[in-house]
């Protein structure tokens, strides 16, 4: 998952793309440590455990969960995996690249 | 034994004839010793619990943490303990029979016939303790076990049994767990639009039945209102709920911010 994350992030870093990491691990320190030992450089919310207020309220089942949204915010895809994330999110920056044509 | 001596002295010295004697009419009581006394069905129950956790844990914690290839660590797995539980709480629950103790117990040996896939097995201990114990307050958690065996049998099967339970049980704990777990089942993936509408009633019946009723975190009712809230709004094709977080560098941030990206939400975790 990571390795996958971390190229994906670094493959469209000039492009109209973010991947927000909703993070369970716990206070903001331990998480900065976790980001540096494993060389995440995307952005995180800290929600704190599983049963975070965000994971409560988008009523998270299982680790990962993943939804991917599109220009206009809207929820497009979920739980796309590894070279399925990479062909959603590929889509979607297609389709804002022809709408702003 | 130097007790009874000192009380004897004791008696002598108060002691008249007349007590010497009363005392030689009716022989004084020998001290109570508490007799070692059988533990109780509760009892037994906890230092069983205890003892399973105990090796649960040494196992996962110790044996499974353990370098090895990976068909080692197959051959481990088939190997972690468990199973050979089933049999003390089986016992335990015959001879409570009709108690709390033997539903929490049987309670146990499902889980643990689930969590090992044995599919006959569980239906048994499910047959039994729904025929002896479906009015114990010990249910609370059997709804939310039954997810997992749902895979094994089938989702009639499972809602027939949770149905039963709503209609038997007195307990408003297991009743509101019972209506989660329905609604659950029947919004789960690939629901049909049917299946649905009957779940999303399961859900309203306990947000209006059953709104203080407690749960492990909060209320079940409010569970329901997230799962509610999930089928409503985080839908492919549906607006992204708009969402306030801070980072971790203590910057607060909104979903919203991101509009005109494309953006892969992701919640996860190390543990």
């Amino acid at each position: 998952m990571l390795p996958h994350e971390r190229s994906l992030v670094k493959r469209l870093e000039k492009e109209p793309f973010a991947l927000l990491g909703i993070n369970s691990d716990g206070p903001a320190d331990k998480v900065r440590k976790l980001l540096a030992e494993n060389e995440i450089t995307w952005r995180q919310a800290i929600d704190g455990s599983t049963s975070g207020p965000l994971a409560t309220r988008w009523n998270v089942q299982g680790w990962p969960t993943i939804y991917v949204v599109d220009a206009q915010g809207v929820i497009r895809y979920r739980d796309v995996r590894e070279e399925a994330m990479d062909k959603a999110v590929d889509t979607l920056l297609a389709e804002l690249k022809a709408a702003k044509k | 034994m130097n007790q009874i001596l000192r009380r004897a002295a004791g008696l002598v010295l108060a002691g008249a004839c007349a007590l010497a004697a009363a005392a030689a009419q009716t022989p004084a009581p020998a001290p109570q010793r508490p007799a070692p006394q059988r533990p109780t069905a509760q009892e037994r129950l906890d230092a069983l619990v205890e003892r399973m956790e105990k090796a649960t844990s040494s196992f996962w914690e110790v044996e499974w943490a353990k370098e090895m290839s990976d068909e080692e660590r197959m051959a481990l797995y088939a190997k972690r303990p468990g199973m050979e539980f089933v049999p003390e709480f089986e016992a335990l629950a015959v001879e409570a029979k009709g108690s709390d103790v033997a539903a929490a117990a049987r309670l146990q040996a499902f889980s643990l016939l689930c969590g090992f896939q044995k599919r006959t097995e569980a239906g048994t201990t499910l047959e039994k303790l729904l025929d002896e114990s479906i009015e114990s307050k010990e249910l609370e958690d059997l709804p939310s076990m039954m997810q997992g065996y749902m895979g094994m049998a089938g989702q009639e099967r499972v809602t027939n049994s949770l149905e039963l339970l709503l209609e038997k049980s007195p307990h408003d704990k297991v009743k509101a767990s019972t209506l989660l777990t329905l609604g659950q089942i029947l919004c789960g993936r690939n629901a049909s639009e049917t299946q649905m509408a009957e779940g999303r009633k399961y859900f309203e019946w306990l947000i209006t039945e059953f709104p203080t009723v407690k749960a492990r975190k909060g209320t079940y009712k409010e569970v329901a209102e997230n799962f509610l809230f999930a089928l409503d709004n985080l839908q492919v094709g549906k607006q992204a709920p708009d969402f306030e977080v801070t980072d971790e560098n203590g910057t607060k941030f909104k979903l919203s911010d991101y509009r005109g990206k494309v953006v892969v939400i992701d919640f996860w975790g190390m543990w």
